[in-house]
């Protein structure tokens, strides 16, 4: 039988805020430029939801490529032509409770 | 038990910065933190560590020193050994490196990207000190550092301790233990040990340190008791 690949949510946000747009662009030429094309396609990367205005977004990979996604979120330093750094929030291995950290979080952010 | 960060470098150039980077140490997780004081952070640093403890931060003096050559070092570890917690050597050429990596006062080496020497079995047999890996290095030069790095790794890793540090000097440059520990996991680390480099490695070497430092210390193997 084939096994399941098991799977990552990684919740970020970027410091000083900006919007989530820009955070997936930056995360995903990151990813690309650390691990080349194939390696992006192999990983399972994901943006599975922005929170637009309040510079949130919640990423999935697979649990193997965990480490490489953390990485690329860890060498982003510029957005929009900008200092910046992308923080992570939280890593979970469920959507639900993916979401729970980014709505907790953009909450205390109000 | 759960973890206990520690970030081995961190540069303190102005209070205020500095004040911000301790906030925001502790906010990223991190329970202590070994500090680089330049300029007036020099004479603040029991400021600084006071507030430090007020957020339950734990905050440590550390001297790096880029020495030319063997007589240099030699000279400034003399000199400072005393004063400083935690004393790394960014080794600039082999005759440096090759000194700091079995001398007992230093505690980190640090290699710089491209250093121009071979860190082959020969350097790899005289290391007694760990080998620490600024993340701000990689934040400069991601192809340059993932090279030495990757070649620290697999020549070394086996036979000394690495720790990963942040290097920062501003809150944007300093990143969680996760992200700092990822570098290692990428480069082969499994994820014990790579989180060991931020954390076990770092307290057990400060906490050695402390010892040392104590007034009941009198040298190797020898302590004062009562």
């Amino acid at each position: 039988m084939a096994k399941r690949l098991k799977k990552r949510y990684v919740v970020v946000m970027a410091e000083p805020k900006f919007p989530g747009d820009s955070i997936v662009n930056a995360v995903e030429s990151s990813y690309r430029e650390l691990f080349g094309s194939f390696g992006l396609a192999v990983s399972g990367f994901k943006t599975m939801k922005i929170y637009k205005d309040r510079g949130v977004v919640i990423f999935r990979c697979f649990l193997k490529y965990l480490p490489n996604l953390l990485l690329a979120t860890a060498s982003v330093t510029r957005l929009d032509g900008r200092s910046a750094a992308i923080r992570t929030l939280a890593i979970s291995g469920t959507m639900r409770r993916a979401k729970e950290v980014a709505k907790t979080y953009t909450l205390e952010m109000k | 038990m759960r973890r206990r960060y520690a970030d081995l470098w961190v540069r303190c150039e102005s209070v205020e910065r500095c004040l911000e980077m301790i906030r925001c140490l502790k906010r990223l997780g991190f329970s202590s933190a070994a500090l680089e004081l330049q300029g007036e952070c020099v004479e603040r640093f029991n400021h600084l560590k006071r507030e430090g403890e007020g957020i339950g931060l734990n905050l440590y003096r550390k001297l790096v020193l880029e020495p030319s050559n063997r007589r240099e070092l030699l000279k400034l570890l003399r000199e400072n050994r005393g004063r400083f917690e935690v004393i790394s050597v960014i080794c600039r050429n082999l005759e440096t490196a090759i000194v700091a990596a079995r001398d007992s006062r230093v505690d980190t080496i640090i290699i710089p990207v491209d250093p121009r020497y071979r860190l082959d079995k020969g350097v790899a047999t005289l290391l007694k000190n760990k080998v620490e890996l600024p993340f701000r290095y990689f934040l400069e030069d991601k192809s340059g550092f993932l090279k030495t790095a990757s070649e620290i790794v697999s020549v070394l890793g086996k036979r000394c301790g690495i720790i990963v540090s942040s290097a920062g000097s501003c809150s944007l440059e300093l990143r969680n233990p996760r992200q700092l520990a990822s570098l290692l996991q990428v480069l082969g680390f499994d994820e014990e040990r790579a989180l060991d480099s931020i954390s076990t490695e770092v307290t057990n070497l400060i906490e050695e340190n402390l010892v040392k430092l104590s007034e009941n210390y009198v040298m190797r193997g020898v302590m004062k008791l009562g």
